[in-house]
């Protein structure tokens, strides 16, 4: 049999124009809200309880003190003297509300949430001035003042390691994907300065900052 | 020698059961329809937890509409299927009206929706489609691609 060939023609393209039956039905997913950060160092606040029972955090919450005063006797001796808290900062954990810290430290912990992005990781960073200082300006180095890290019924090392302040932004710790981490901060005064009488002042801040 | 080799062939054509079943084929579901956009997944727990796996899950209605017009009159199995997505891995289960069977599968996988005698030319039902989805591997946007494929009875 022998068609014209404009009749094979159009035949051909009747055919390839007819739709192809589609075989599979498709669901497109995204995450909803694909990423969150969530830092606390000392009181923080939370509402409607702990995160396992659907609570959330609130930005805010006291900025806590560790202080420690040294009698006079011992000024600059060179022998480390703990310090404490002022107040009673909370203790617990957000995650579920257990008892984590001890009297005397300051809670830090958090965590960094995302999908995807194998790999990747936030950073934990503390700043610091340089120096405590007086009323009367006097200054005492912030390298006077360093921590130790623990955790009730915690075993292994710690998420957030020990270390000494030193003036500006340094490294504390990487907060990998998708895990809750923290630790209890119990600090340390040097006490290797002979210095005046008088109330000696720094603020260090905390920064998580992720990709 | 002869009469060895036809007995080969004639145990390999012994069935393995009482019933055979034909190799599988796609059915045409283009007549299904998701209802709404992207569906958007969220966390199953609002933080992460001290290790685990992290998931995300979101509910979608899909109308489910299989053309099994070739195969009208005869028994078969049908079977719903999710291709393994680019990033993550899923569970998705459903809920039905009751003219296809409720189940879940994981991607890659196969579960089985319908078995009997095909009784219309069209099979129909409304599933309330649940996607649960691994954070750690889902990247930005997903595509998943179900499909059915039969199996018939005695071909």
């Amino acid at each position: 049999m022998h068609l014209p060939r404009s009749l094979c023609v159009a035949a051909l393209a009747g055919w390839t124009a007819l739709p192809a039956p589609v075989e599979a039905y498709e669901v497109n997913i995204t995450a909803q809200n694909p990423r969150a950060v969530y830092l606390r160092v000392g009181d923080g606040l939370m509402s409607g309880g702990n995160y396992n029972s659907g609570g959330t955090p609130v930005a805010g919450g006291a900025v806590n003190r560790v202080q420690v005063t040294v009698p006079a006797a011992s000024v600059g001796n060179g022998i480390p003297v703990a310090m404490g808290t002022e107040g009673s900062p909370r203790l617990t954990s957000d995650w579920d509300g257990y008892l984590f810290c001890n009297p005397g430290q300051i809670y830090i912990g958090g965590f960094y949430r995302r999908t995807g992005g194998a790999g990747q990781v936030a950073q934990l960073t503390v700043t610091a001035p340089a120096s405590l200082v007086s009323a009367e300006g006097r200054t005492i180095p912030i390298s006077q003042i360093s921590w130790t890290t623990s955790g009730n019924g915690d075993i292994g090392a710690q998420p957030i390691p020990a270390g000494t302040f030193s003036p500006g932004q340094a490294p504390l710790a990487s907060f990998p994907r998708n895990v809750w981490r923290e630790s209890c901060m119990s600090f340390t005064y040097a006490n290797q300065n002979l210095v005046a009488a008088g109330t000696y002042d720094a603020t260090v801040t905390y920064t998580m900052a992720h990709p | 020698m002869s009469r060895l080799i036809a007995l080969l062939m004639c145990l390999c054509l012994l069935p393995a059961s009482p019933t055979a079943w034909a190799q599988a084929m796609r059915v045409d579901d283009s007549a299904s329809q998701v209802l709404g956009s992207t569906l958007k997944l969220a966390w199953d727990e609002p933080m992460p937890s001290r290790g685990g796996v992290q998931t995300l899950s979101g509910t979608i209605t899909v109308q489910v509409r299989l053309n099994v017009r070739p195969w009208k009159g005869q028994r078969a199995r049908i079977y719903q299927v999710l291709q393994t997505p680019a990033s993550t891995r899923v569970l998705a289960h459903w809920s039905s009206q009751g003219r296809l069977l409720p189940g879940q599968l994981r991607d890659g996988d196969r579960a089985l929706v319908y078995a009997g005698l095909i009784d219309a030319d069209e099979l129909q039902d409304v599933f309330h489609l649940t996607i649960v989805a691994d954070g750690d591997r889902l990247e930005d946007r997903e595509t998943l691609r179900f499909g059915f494929e039969i199996e018939l009875e005695n071909p």
